[in-house]
């Protein structure tokens, strides 16, 4: 057998693992989980050289394609892998520690949490990894449904008056948001906190819409079946093509999932809720691991589905919708993430707008901007993920994940605050980091492709000026002393850091100060060097430029295609 | 690794270092910065006359290229020199109940301002704008609230610059095929035939970038905040240096596409475009100088006379000949040290009283003469007049004016000139002159440290205006290589200079003679003073009140000091106009409209079940659309 | 040599300036029935000024008044009188506009630290004011740029030597007029003396000025007459010949001024500038641009 199998295997152990040995202690499950990705890691980086030389399928029992189910191991795939568990480890290592004073058993650190954290890390390589519709569809399927549960146990901080006034509280859970809505906030944790509206609101919506999402993908897999008799990705690729309107739909109706879970616009109506809902680890796998490996998914049938394939005939206009979603989702996502009140939701609907680019740079013809968006999507992910495990780590702190409420944590946690803010700045683009680099490629594409695009770019340049004001404001308001006034003499302000020896709170765990500097660190490294990315990232943008030579040939044994 | 190199390089290590190893010791990250800043000093020593000199940073994906141009050069050795006197200053500022802890910040904000200044190719060009922008955000904002409302203001502007200076980037890529500085603007301008629509959009977007970085038109008001409420010594960097960036950015970038190849309008001799520009920068002075003239808080008057200057060399430079820009260049230098002076002096002012409202201070020329005269030789070079440096600059500006016969644009110069004169008395006497308050009865003089950065200062300012050869020397020497691009030949292409004559259209000026004249002058009426009877020293309340005696209405100081709403009767002509006319509220407008549109978009779209119905139909409409084609 | 002809330059100026104060003392009183000192009595008032005692506040107070005179004894000696400068200046007009504010900042400066608010008051009247009467006074120079391509006044003289016809008052009278305008305002005179305004604040910036301060305020005026009067001459009055015929075409404007101060009363500060704005403004910006398309 091949030993390949270990990538989506470890991850399947843990899940079924847990549950068995973890019953008295959580802490043996995380730390279980966090060993296996850091090995599933270690493993994933030993495959590249050998990958990297010359990329190639894994065909699973045996069963050639397009019957059986092949994997195919190449620099995108494997890249792609890299970056997930690299993420899923991080995280998991931020749930081995306590982000704060609060011991409230948040879903995502219970033994069940790891459990299906495991099993959503499973659909995420999966989906990139797999060279099948029906299988891609399957592990989006897993992940959506771990997503849910995950969404659903989490137990987060009182973050406004709807979750507040929904919620059948106890007087005790009352108190304690009182306590968390105010300025220096230093909430007695409760002893078991009730289910929260939030949570449950949030991740039945993402179930509403991932459900829905997948009946259409069911349905335009049927419609393919139907017409071509195939079901692997790779046979579309040099396949007569389909009618026009029947391939536009069933195109369409294809990428339904991924454009879900990429939050790309009507489909992102969940994004608020469940990540406000969601526990913080699980809040960074779901932007990093879960919009990742959809957007590569994504990236992958965009590259199928371009010209000389069974949907010859639609890339234009297909081109032209995604185009339009794109630039919607991008000036949705910064106009809402504007006023938004909780720092989650920010980062979610940053996310959001974030994607529309990725999109944006997807849709163009001839994967022109193939290797930048690529890079943008790494940049993202690590700079997502990096802002939302201090976001946790700053909710923990401050009682609430309101922003306003987090001013002044700056002062006394300045590393953490100071990653924070390389993390906004990357996202906004912003030279030294690593965003600057990805946003720069996509916009040049955009502008050398003229026509339409050029509003492409105009929106994607809007949402950078929405984008840069509120995140400043974030990153500033964690700075700020929380009584200031302009009258008041510095001394007083700086009490807390200068010459006063101790600071007020406990220091920054080693759980959350050891992945933030890994993430900020490869902000920095990539912003400063980005040809260390570009290593890896150019052969993956080649693979999508002509999927025939570089992806089809290689799966497919030769003949076999029809 | 040559000198252009190593200080691009080593400032922002350095500056990084420091904030994360010395956050604590203040002392010592004010020295790193004078040292840095001397260095730079150093560095534009090294760097002069060595114009074949260039570096590039190769980041694999791009490489960053620098190169030592005289015109860069020449605002890198004028910022640099005015840095160093600042960074004087900042080390005796910032003790312990002052400090600002943002020397690590402007470390790296110089070496992006290096970067912008030498930048070789568009990518490092912009790789610097943009390293600039945020590190001054944080700067201006240090930590305070009311602090950030201003820098978020002023940054706001500045992305919506980027935004434009990104556009115009790609659009010169995909036009020229280089991203060489000087190659795509030659390619550039040699496209005026062809397309010159495309080389006006371009134009229009560099504009509006550079326009909005140095507060000019429709940007003007970001410095009344941004400027005041920054840190005190550094608001002397932002008015001397920073607002300067929009400008430099301007002769660099825009000017070299209306050279000798331009084949459009003329107006007057000069390219359409450039003279709709000369009348925003004449509008934007007047504008500047009425909005300074009300303003009781004394860094917001000064970051609108700041404005109003940079509206003087707009139009100066709107000109287009090579004149034209040595007198803005002139203009900027004498900007540069009279404005810091003020500046300078404003902050020692405020790191002794606390204050910055007028009409809570009075009198402090009595208890810091130092101060009180950098002041007074700052605001004299600022109203352009002789002997001190702002006059020849000014004279320039108008002489370039007339070199195109362009009068009407220096009825604006004139009046927003002329006007100047009222803000910057109200300033003097607000803060150095008529009562002294009790409060400051026992304020001391402004450190050591501080007098000696503004004792320099006023040498500067006084030595240029004596000798005005000794900036605009080296000017006429930068701008000798700049024949080929603005136009050889005709009108303004020379510029006539000695150490102490400036020569222009309409006469010349020995400003060495006035200045003596001057003297010669002020030491007869010293012997006429000397030979008129003993004169005695009286209290200060000891006025004339009609024979009465103000301490038996009890009177106090503070309100026998005239400086609440100094200009009333003007005031009262000109708010009927600046009230209809209010860019600040339209800009409040839009940025209240779109905050309401952000909260209405966010709750549509956590809105259940509306919602998901909504999502679904306006999909559908779309699959509809897209497969009814 | 040159600093004696100075020095010379500069005590013309004070002489002449005396006179004429004199002469327009006569001329106010027989306007109101008088019979008015005698011409020389400037000159006495003067000299009993600098034999007086005197108080002072500050330094900067003497250092203010010293400034003050010395600005416009310097924008004198740039001043051509039929020709005759003390040293090659050109009478650089620019100058000359912007060196005479610089001896209103200095007594400003000096009044200011009197301490009395009278004092300021009366100095942000003036300087209001000046914003009214400078831009006109701007635009008349713009003007005669136009015309001649030349901003210096011994230039502007010549080019109008050639007899009644080629003066600029015949030739461009919407200018003469607008500089007769700023002219009154530039002296002070009424209807434009509302920062002196000895009924409302106690003469404004003289209310703490005496003996030498008074002297030397006094003298300022004069000069400032001598100097502003001089400019008009040689931008619109075709300069003269000779010396005396100088000195009578300005004792000519001076007259006319002193008449108009005789009979009008005064304007509030903001109608003061409103007025010279539309008034002397809108004619020089209309002779301006007359110019502009003639010449």
């Amino acid at each position: 057998m091949h030993h390949e199998i270990l990538l989506l295997a470890l991850p399947i152990a843990v899940s079924f693992l847990v549950p068995l040995l973890a019953r008295r202690s959580a802490a043996v499950a995380r730390w279980i989980a966090f060993l296996a990705y850091l090995a599933a890691l270690a493993y994933t980086l030993a495959l590249f050289p050998s990958v990297m030389a010359s990329a190639r399928a894994v065909i699973v029992a045996g069963w050639l394609p397009p019957l059986g189910i092949a994997l195919f191991l190449s620099p995108l795939s494997l890249g792609a892998v890299a970056l997930v568990y690299l993420i899923a480890a991080l995280t998991a290592l931020y749930n081995l520690s306590s982000p704060g004073e609060n011991k409230r058993p948040e879903g995502g650190r219970s033994a069940r949490g790891v459990a299906l954290q495991a099993l959503f890390v499973l659909g995420g390589v999966g989906m990139v990894l797999t060279a099948d519709l029906f299988n891609a569809f399957v592990f989006l399927e897993i992940a959506g449904i771990s997503a849910f549960a995950l969404v659903a146990s989490g137990r987060p901080l009182q973050s406004g008056r709807a979750a507040a006034a929904n919620v059948p509280v106890t007087s005790v859970e009352k108190k304690s948001a009182a306590a968390a809505d105010s300025k220096t906030a230093s909430a007695e944790p409760p002893a078991e906190a009730a289910p929260s509206a939030v949570s449950t609101s949030g991740s039945l919506r993402y179930l509403v819409a991932a459900q829905t999402a997948s009946l259409f993908m069911l349905l335009g897999i049927g419609l393919l079946y139907s017409a071509t008799g195939l079901l692997t990705l790779p046979s579309l690729v040099s396949h007569p093509a389909l009618k026009s309107s029947f391939g536009l739909l069933t195109a369409l109706l294809l990428l339904f999932p991924v454009l879900l879970e990429t939050k790309i616009v009507p489909l992102n109506f969940w994004v608020g809720r469940a990540y406000a809902g969601a526990p913080a680890g699980f809040a960074a796998s779901l932007s990093g691991i879960g919009a990742t490996a959809a957007a590569v998914l994504l990236l992958r049938m965009l590259s199928v589905m371009g010209s000389g394939s069974a949907f010859a005939g639609t890339a234009g206009e297909l081109r032209g919708v995604l185009l339009l979603l794109g630039s919607l989702t991008v000036l949705v996502g910064e106009t809402a993430a504007f006023r938004e009140a909780d720092l989650k939701k920010v980062l979610a609907w940053s996310s959001a707008g974030q994607m529309g680019v990725v999109l944006v740079g997807a849709a163009l013809p001839a994967g022109e901007a193939a290797a930048w968006v690529l890079f943008f999507l790494a940049s993202h992910a690590v700079a997502k993920a990096l802002l939302f495990l201090l976001a946790g780590f700053f909710a923990a702190r401050a009682g609430t994940n309101r922003w306003k409420a987090m001013k002044g944590l700056g002062r006394l946690h300045p590393l953490a605050a100071g990653m924070f803010t390389v993390g906004a700045l990357s996202l906004m683009g912003l030279p030294l980091f690593a965003g600057f680099w990805g946003k720069l490629g996509v916009l040049r594409a955009v502008f050398s492709s003229g026509g339409p695009a050029v509003l492409a770019a105009a929106a994607i340049l809007l949402g950078t000026v929405a984008e840069g004001v509120y995140f400043l404001r974030i990153a500033h308001s964690l700075f700020e002393a929380p009584e200031a006034e302009s009258g008041t003499p510095e001394a007083e302000r700086e009490a807390p850091t200068v010459g006063s020896g101790k600071p007020a709170r406990a220091p920054v765990p080693a759980g959350v100060l050891l992945p933030a500097l890994i993430l900020a660190a490869a902000v920095l490294l990539l912003g400063l060097r980005p040809s260390l990315a570009m290593r890896v990232i150019a052969p993956a943008a080649r693979e999508l430029v002509s999927p025939d030579e570089q992806y089809a040939q290689k799966i497919l044994p030769s003949g076999a295609s029809r | 690794m040559n000198a252009l190199l190593l200080p691009l390089l080593a400032l922002p290590a350095i500056g990084i270092v420091s904030l994360l190893l010395f956050r604590r010791a203040r002392v010592l990250q004010w020295l790193l910065f004078l040292l840095a800043a001397g260095a730079l000093v150093a560095t534009a020593a090294l760097l002069y006359g060595r114009w074949e000199l260039s570096a590039g940073l190769s980041l694999g994906v791009a490489t960053l290229g620098f190169r030592n141009t005289p015109l860069g050069w020449l605002f890198f050795a004028f910022s640099s020199g005015l840095t160093l006197f600042i960074a004087l200053f900042s080390l005796s500022y910032n003790d312990r109940r002052h400090s600002s802890g943002v020397a690590p910040l402007w470390m790296i904000l110089l070496a992006a301002t290096m970067g912008i200044f030498f930048a070789g190719d568009w990518i490092a060009f912009l790789v610097a704008w943009e390293i600039m922008g945020w590190t001054s955000f944080f700067i201006i904002a240090h930590g305070r609230e009311s602090s950030f409302r201003a820098s978020i203001y002023y940054y706001t502007l500045s992305l919506i610059g980027t935004a434009a200076l990104l556009a115009a980037l790609f659009t010169v890529w995909r036009l020229t095929g280089t991203l060489d500085l000087d190659g795509s603007l030659a390619a550039l301008a040699a496209l005026w035939t062809a397309q010159p629509g495309a080389v006006t959009l371009v134009a229009l977007l560099l504009a509006v970038s550079f326009l909005a970085k140095s507060a000019l038109g429709p940007f003007f008001m970001w410095p009344a905040l941004a400027h005041a409420e920054a840190p005190d010594d550094f608001s002397a960097y932002l008015s001397g240096v920073m607002i300067k960036y929009g400008l430099f950015a301007l002769v660099r970038l825009v000017l070299p596409l209306f050279g000798p190849a331009y084949a459009g309008a003329t107006v007057q001799g000069t390219p359409v475009f450039l003279y709709i520009l000369g009348w925003i920068g004449g509008l934007t002075a007047v504008w500047g100088t009425l909005l300074a003239v009300r303003e009781n808080d004394m860094k917001r008057m000064m970051a609108y006379s700041t404005v109003s200057n940079m509206g003087y060399i707009l139009v100066a430079l709107s000109v287009n000949t090579v004149f034209g820009v040595a007198a803005a260049l002139f203009h900027i230098f004498n900007h540069m040290i009279f404005k810091g002076t003020i500046f300078l002096s404003l902050a020692a002012v405020k790191y002794r009283t606390g204050e910055r409202q007028l009409h809570r201070l009075g009198g402090l020329a009595y208890r810091m003469p130092v101060t009180f005269f950098a002041f007074l030789i700052g605001i004299i070079a600022a109203a352009g007049i002789p002997p001190m440096s702002g006059f020849a600059s000014k004279w320039m500006v108008i002489q370039s004016l007339f070199s195109r016969r362009m009068l009407l644009l220096a009825v604006p110069v004139l009046f927003a000139s002329t006007a100047s004169f009222m803000y910057l008395y109200r300033g003097l006497h607000g803060i150095y002159l008529g009562q002294l308050s009790p409060r400051f009865r026992d304020v001391r003089p402004a450190p050591p440290l501080q007098m000696l950065a503004m004792l320099l200062l006023m040498l500067a300012v006084y030595a240029v205006g004596t000798f005005p050869g000794l900036a605009l020397l080296p000017i006429r020497d930068a701008l000798a290589g700049l024949q080929e691009v603005i136009g050889a030949g005709g009108v303004g292409s020379q510029i006539p200079v000695t150490l102490g004559t400036i020569m222009g259209v309409s006469s010349r000026i020995n400003l060495t003679t006035v200045s003596f004249v001057f003297l010669g002058s002020f030491i007869g009426v010293l012997v006429l003073y000397l030979l008129g009877k003993r004169r005695s020293r009286v209290e200060w309340l000891d006025t004339y009140t009609a024979g009465e005696d103000p301490a038996e209405w009890n009177m106090t100081p503070e309100q026998y000091h005239y400086a609440y709403r100094f200009y009333e009767p003007f005031e009262k002509m000109i708010n009927p106009l600046l009230e209809r006319l209010s860019l600040e509220r339209a800009y409040e407008s839009l940025a209240r409209s779109f905050r309401r549109l952000s909260g209405s978009v966010a709750r549509a779209l956590s809105g259940g079940g509306a919602g998901v119905a909504v999502a679904l139909l306006a999909l559908a409409v779309i699959l509809i659309v897209g497969v009814a084609r | 040599m040159s600093v004696l002809k100075s020095i010379l330059a500069g005590f013309a100026a004070m002489a002449v300036g005396l006179f004429f104060m004199g002469v327009g003392r006569q001329i106010s009183a027989r306007l109101q029935r008088r019979v008015g000192p005698p011409l020389w009595q400037p000159y006495v008032d003067v000299i009993k000024c600098f034999a007086r005692k005197s108080t002072s506040h500050h330094f900067i107070m003497d250092l203010g008044s010293m400034m003050g005179l010395a600005g416009l004894v310097a924008a004198a000696t740039l001043l051509p009188v039929a020709g005759w400068l003390p040293f090659p200046s050109g009478g650089p007009l620019i100058v000359i506009l912007y060196l005479m504010p610089i001896g209103y900042l200095g007594m400003a400066m000096g009044v200011s630290a009197s301490g009395n608010p009278l004092a300021a008051i009366g100095i942000g009247r003036a300087l209001t004011l000046m914003v009214g009467y400078e831009v006109p006074f701007a635009i008349l120079l713009l003007s005669i740029v136009a015309a001649f391509n030349t901003s210096l006044l011994s230039v502007m003289a010549q080019v109008q030597s050639g007899g009644l016809g080629t003066w600029n008052a015949v030739r461009m009278p919407l200018g003469f007029i607008a500089a007769l305008i700023a002219m009154q305002a530039m002296l002070a005179e009424k209807p434009f003396d509302a920062m002196i305004a000895p009924a409302e604040i106690a003469s404004g910036p003289m209310v703490e000025l005496g003996g030498k301060f008074l002297g030397m305020a006094f003298l300022q005026h004069a000069v400032s007459i001598y100097v502003v009067t001089g400019l008009v001459v040689n931008m619109f009055l075709g300069g003269a010949a000779s010396v005396p015929v100088f000195f009578l075409k300005q004792l000519v404007l001076f007259s006319l001024t002193m008449g108009v101060n005789g009979i009008f009363a005064r304007f509030r500060i903001e109608q003061a500038t409103a007025f010279l704005w539309l008034s002397a403004g809108s004619l020089a910006l209309v002779q301006l641009v007359l110019n502009l398309i003639l010449y």
